[in-house]
């Protein structure tokens, strides 16, 4: 058969691709610049890379290849260039949105084997590394001199900086510190027909676009990032962490509101509801109390002279809005405790339900009571349960469906009321995702969000980039670019829960 | 209409003619006018910064964003603003003040400078080190593209990944890849206590003044250090008597937080120098005479950026060849601004740009001409050459802009 061309309609399945022939040609060429151990090409070893922690959709690639360095990223994507194969980028796999799912089939570069910390360079504020490496190794390498990487994403002890990368990745503390591209100061890329660019670097504000700020959240689609600059931050002098109890959700909205509105800026505000509460509790018996409304975590950080004080305002705002208690972390031990609850909610979530599906809407603030109230009207309408653990002091809502999807019919369900849920926060003047992505998962919401021309000038600029649109094909924008169609992943097909 | 503070752009020595649109919509009937009659678009803010960049390459017409400038929606409680760009930054200032909020990026002349023309020229100021420059703050953007159609990017909301994000291509772009006319914004709130601190410093004082600072347990906003040439500009509008090299650093936060880190500054300083922290009375006239420091000044300005730790010797390698000079030295951010008079009888100026530049890109930073005597130099002198990312950037403005129509030779490397 003929290899598709750039231009021509990309089908969905990998079989139509490549023929048998193409196929063995393509994984025997792959190995000679990888390796033989460098590459994964069995369909048993290829199923972990139908998916990643977006499990509604799946599909095969091809082959699964583990560069060890750049030359190896430039080799492997001028071949897929050479025999018009798509190809991807992939981290950890720990998207919630599909960003690693191979929608054209073809050849996912995995940097899993590029994890060196190349540079730390406390005194200029920055560490070099490369995309595989593991969000929190950054931070524990520098761990005992004062310093830390500041985007926290909840999978941070899995997730890779590439992966950050390509997501603008948040995290609880992104409400003081910003996310992901906050903390970027450029990047190596690997452009999609095999010219390797240095954007931006440990320097401030080089001269001309900033194409860091782009490229950072593109989700993949300019390229392969193949090494990162990174702004650390110093540690604060002082940390003090708060733990809410109230009866309500809407109590605990109320002192969210609050809390901003008094300007203070805490590090944090986190809220788990009652439902992810018994999870959580289950797996890590912290201590919540299992009949509470909500718990808020709230923590302020900064120069020690002013944190009681603070702390304490905030403890009068929680009161005042009816909370049941509030109690102070009083020991480090303590406090990562309660961190390590928050952050490993999503994994205490299986105790629940076979399977489940995450969302990441956002709405203003202010807009917090109405739309959990939203949510659960949501829920009752579809027979879903859904435990919200969130990012409440920057709207940011990740309500989490559960269900379990040997049942054909929950599946559709999920799909309904997650797409009513996002409708929602649409409606209040937010967004479909703050921080996991559009991936495939909700790359039919651009249209709602933005106009076509809006949509005519993301193109554009992709096309600058990715041309031939070999790179990433189907995310990101609803018109994937030249060489395909939008998400031809088959839609609704149920299949093993992906691990977390 | 706003008034310029200088003639506004021309070609060939003739003023180009000012639209100012009332309207979004208004402005991009405008562009595509321009377009179908082969004319380009040079959008123009308040002007003060007009300075930056080349000269208008073809003829055309100057869209003013003077007339817009509305407040489309500020939920005080949400933290966010949206308004229309051709606002003066102190108009939105005092909005935000009336909440106790703000937009925390500085700009020289905010009377006169507009929104758009801070976000175009990527304008920050001496509060860059705590709390970022606009890229940090620009949430949402309405640009007009190349058929005079508004396009939108980004949101209203503080945490958004749906779709490219376009402002920041935008911030720094001045104007050459679109007219921008409305942006939502981030903001802080304002902080209950801020203080600054003078330090004045004998030369041989000023790295071990940077590594105090750099090791120190405050946690400063400002950390800036002015040449004397900078500090007689400086202590003229601030009303200061201080003259040699000064240390500049301020604190902002609770009033018990911003007392200790005085106070421990002091302490930390007193093993480096003996000079004591003098902390003026009237924070804001000092504030705005440090401002004041980012605007335009001399007939010959440059910018550097160096990595932080190379900052102070960047700087005193320029006070050697150019001991007159004003100098400011942002030590974490690593960027000096410099200006004065050109002597030309010394050296020519494209040697002497030349050479500094060396010297900068040694260091893995870039050295940038603000402001030169008219025809002193050429483009390439003023940026630099092409750098690896130049030839990316080139595509995007063919993809966005391909009749070069915006703003066509005002910016280097064909963009």
């Amino acid at each position: 058969m003929n290899l598709k061309t750039p231009g021509d309609t990309m089908p969905s399945a990998t079989s139509e691709m490549l023929d048998q022939c193409t196929s063995g040609e393509l994984v025997a060429r792959l190995a000679l610049i990888v390796g033989p151990d460098g590459l994964i090409s069995s369909p048993a070893e290829l199923l972990v890379y139908e998916c990643d922690g977006y499990t509604m959709e799946k599909n095969r690639p091809e082959v699964v290849v583990f560069p060890r360095d750049t030359a190896q990223i430039v080799a492997v994507v001028k071949l897929c260039n050479e025999l018009c194969v798509p190809f991807l980028p992939r981290g950890s796999g720990t998207s919630l949105a599909g960003g690693c799912l191979p929608v054209g089939g073809g050849v996912i570069i995995s940097l899993a084997r590029m994890k060196r910390i190349l540079e730390v360079d406390l005194r200029n504020r920055y560490a070099l590394v490369e995309p595989g490496v593991i969000n929190t190794w950054l931070t524990n390498r520098v761990k005992g001199q004062g310093w830390h990487y500041a985007p926290d994403p909840s999978s941070q002890g899995a997730c890779t900086i590439g992966g950050n990368v390509a997501t603008n990745s948040g995290g609880p503390h992104t409400l003081k510190y910003g996310v992901t591209v906050n903390h970027i100061l450029g990047v190596e890329l690997v452009l999609p027909d095999g010219r390797v660019m240095q954007i931006g670097g440990p320097v401030e504000e080089a001269p001309g676009l900033d194409l860091t700020g782009l490229v950072v959240g593109s989700e993949g689609t300019f390229g392969i990032v193949s090494k990162v600059w990174v702004r650390l931050v110093r540690n604060p002098q002082g940390v003090r962490t708060l733990l809410g109890v109230f009866e309500s959700v809407d109590d605990a909205t109320a002192t969210i509101s609050e809390i901003i509105g008094a300007g203070i800026v805490p590090a944090a505000l986190e809220m788990l509801d009652s439902l992810i509460l018994r999870a959580v509790e289950e797996a890590f018996g912290f201590g919540f109390p299992l009949d509470a409304g909500a718990v808020l975590i709230m923590e302020v950080d900064g120069v020690e002279a002013a944190l009681d004080g603070e702390a304490a305002r905030i403890e009068a705002i929680a009161l005042r809005n009816k909370a049941r208690h509030v109690s102070r972390a009083n020991t480090e031990a303590e406090r990562m405790l309660l961190w390590k609850s928050r952050k490993q909610a999503f994994g205490a979530v299986g105790r629940l339900a076979p399977s489940y599906c995450t969302q990441d809407g956002v709405v203003p603030r202010t807009r917090l009571p109405e739309m959990l109230r939203v949510i659960t009207a949501i829920g009752k309408k579809y027979q879903l349960r859904i435990a919200n653990v969130f990012h409440a002091g920057d709207g940011n809502l990740h309500p989490i469906l559960l269900f379990d999807e040997r049942d054909p019919a929950q599946v559709g369900r999920v799909m309904e009321a997650s797409h009513e849920i996002l409708d929602a926060c649409l409606a209040f003047g937010g967004s479909v995702t703050g921080e996991h992505g559009i991936g495939v998962e909700k790359i039919s919401f651009m249209s709602k969000l933005f106009s076509p021309d809006d949509l005519a000038a993301m193109v554009r600029v992709r096309q600058a980039f990715n041309p031939g649109g070999l790179c990433s094909p189907g995310k990101m924008l609803p018109t994937a670019g030249a060489c395909a169609e939008p998400s031809a992943v088959n839609q609704l097909r149920p299949a093993r829960r992906a691990s977390l | 209409m706003a008034e310029y503070s200088r003639p506004i752009l021309d070609f060939e020595n003739r003023p180009l003619p000012v639209h100012a649109p009332a309207t979004q919509e208004e402005m991009g009937e405008m562009v595509r006018a321009a377009a179908a009659s082969g004319h380009a678009v040079y959008p123009v803010g308040g002007g003060t910064r007009l300075h930056l960049g080349l000269s208008p390459r073809r003829s055309g017409v100057v869209l003013a964003t003077a007339g817009l400038n509305r407040v489309v929606d500020y939920p005080a409680r949400d933290m966010t603003v949206t308004v229309e760009l051709g606002m003066a930054v102190s108009t939105l200032r005092q909005l935000l003040a009336a909440e106790g909020q703000m937009l925390p990026v500085d700009c020289p002349n905010p009377d006169h400078a507009t929104l758009g023309g801070l976000l175009a020229t990527n304008g920050s100021g001496p509060g860059r080190q705590g709390y970022g420059t606009a890229r940090d703050y620009l949430l949402g953007l309405t640009v007009i593209d190349d058929q005079g159609r508004l396009t939108r990017s980004g949101g209203r909301v503080v945490k958004n990944v749906a779709g490219y994000d376009m402002g920041k291509l935008h911030i720094g772009a001045m104007g050459t890849l679109g007219p921008l006319v409305q942006a939502t914004f981030k903001l802080k709130p304002k902080p209950e206590a801020v203080a600054l601190a003078l330090i004045s410093l004998a030369e041989e004082h000023l790295q071990p003044f940077a590594e105090t600072l750099f090791g120190s347990a405050t946690r400063p906003f400002v950390t800036d250090l002015l040449s004397p040439g900078a500090v007689s500009a400086f202590a003229a509008k601030a009303g200061l008597g201080l003259q040699g090299w000064l240390g500049v650093v301020a604190f902002d936060g609770a009033p018990e937080s911003v007392a200790w880190q005085l106070a421990t500054l002091q302490d930390e300083l007193s093993r480096v120098t003996r000079a004591e922290v003098m902390v003026p009375d009237h924070f804001s006239s000092a504030w705005d005479a440090l401002i004041s420091l980012h605007g335009p000044q001399g007939t010959m300005g440059l910018r550097i950026g160096v990595l932080p730790g190379d900052t102070v010797g960047m700087a005193q390698t320029l006070a050697d060849w150019a001991p007159k000079a004003g100098l400011m030295a942002q030590l974490g951010a690593g960027i000096v601004t410099a200006w004065g008079e050109p002597q030309p009888i010394q050296e020519p100026l494209p040697s002497l740009v030349g050479r500094l530049r060396q010297l900068a890109l040694a260091r893995q930073g870039w050295l940038v001409v603000i402001r030169s005597p008219a025809g002193s130099l050429k483009p390439q002198a003023m940026y630099g050459g092409p750098r690896p990312d130049t030839a990316i950037m080139a595509e995007i403005k063919q993809q966005l802009d391909p009749a070069n129509l915006f703003n066509p030779g005002r910016f280097p490397g064909d963009i």
